[in-house]
């Protein structure tokens, strides 16, 4: 019990060192579409949904945006990433017990992805009071693909370096 | 690569339903865009009081009361106030209107003719 916290916190400091380490490197310099980034956040709710469980993960994901905008965002960001994280939680969530079945770390991270601009873009709509925002989604969703792929790619580095330190063949996390 | 990225055929069908998605909602747009017609809305104290469309062969007056008495001109895709009995006469004065988001208003009287839909004006943030 006291394992799988202290995992759980050095998850969520994970997440925010990750999310920073996007804010000083803004992929919106490069591709100037409002509302796009590398989500390498993500890979590390998609761990700790493998490895501890669903509760854990959604945690994760809540403090690590709360801890977020109140470092280096804003209220909207704020709004924005909640809806997002939210809707590619639940895709997450749904998609996993298929994990290594019939889907790989590059379906969950382009699903999650596109999930979370999804959920950006409605949460704007409903802000902004305009459905026009709309159309602003089949580019992300297309850069979705790109970032998913970056991201899985990432992943498939990740895990078995943290599976080895961590140890968790050795620990029950249940 | 491991066993996280062996790609699977789930993959390939979440990147072909993200590929749809975007292409439909593109095509959402450019369909919207096409048929979407101009209209002008007509509204007193932020109450719509009529929504004309803005034809070739429209050719309309519309009198409106309240405070003072004004006439609104709908000729073709253009819109005026043709004639206002308030005291500026600033809403006369702002002549025909024809592209998206222009406006013209009547203050004194509360009266608010917008165009919504159509073209924009040509003009950047320039000129």
């Amino acid at each position: 019990m006291i394992k799988k916290l202290t995992l759980s916190g050095m998850l969520t400091a994970l997440a925010v060192a990750l999310a920073y380490l996007e804010h000083l490197f803004p992929i919106q310099a490069l591709i100037p579409v409002p509302g796009v980034k590398m989500g390498l956040a993500n890979t590390i709710i998609l761990f700790a949904f493998i490895y501890l469980n669903a509760r854990a993960a959604l945690l994760i994901l809540i403090i690590r945006c709360m801890i977020q905008s109140l470092l280096f965002g804003t209220l909207t960001g704020f709004l924005f990433s909640m809806s997002g994280g939210l809707l590619a939680f639940s895709i997450t969530a749904l998609l996993l017990p298929h994990y290594k079945t019939r889907f790989s770390a590059f379906g969950l991270c382009i699903a999650g992805a596109a999930m979370h601009h999804i959920g950006q873009i409605v949460a704007a709509c409903l802000l902004f009071l305009s459905s026009s925002l709309i159309f602003y989604l089949p580019a992300l969703l297309m850069l979705s693909l790109l970032t998913g792929m970056l991201t899985g790619y990432v992943c498939s580095f990740l895990f078995p370096r943290l599976e080895r330190v961590i140890d968790l063949q050795n620990t029950k996390y249940g | 690569m491991n066993q996280h990225t062996v790609f699977k055929i789930g993959d390939l069908v979440i990147i072909i339903l993200v590929i749809l998605l975007a292409a439909g909602i593109l095509l959402i747009g450019m369909f919207r865009n096409g048929t979407q017609q101009k209209q002008c809305v007509i509204s007193q104290n932020n109450q719509v009081i009529s929504i004309i469309p803005l034809q070739e062969d429209a050719n309309q007056f519309i009198e409106i009361g309240g405070d003072y008495h004004n006439v609104i001109e709908v000729k073709g895709t253009q819109v005026r106030f043709l004639s206002s009995t308030c005291t500026n006469q600033v809403c006369v004065a702002t002549g025909w209107i024809e592209y998206a988001h222009q406006s013209a208003a009547c203050l004194p009287n509360y009266v608010l003719v917008e165009v919504v839909g159509g073209e924009s004006v040509h003009v950047d943030a320039i000129s």
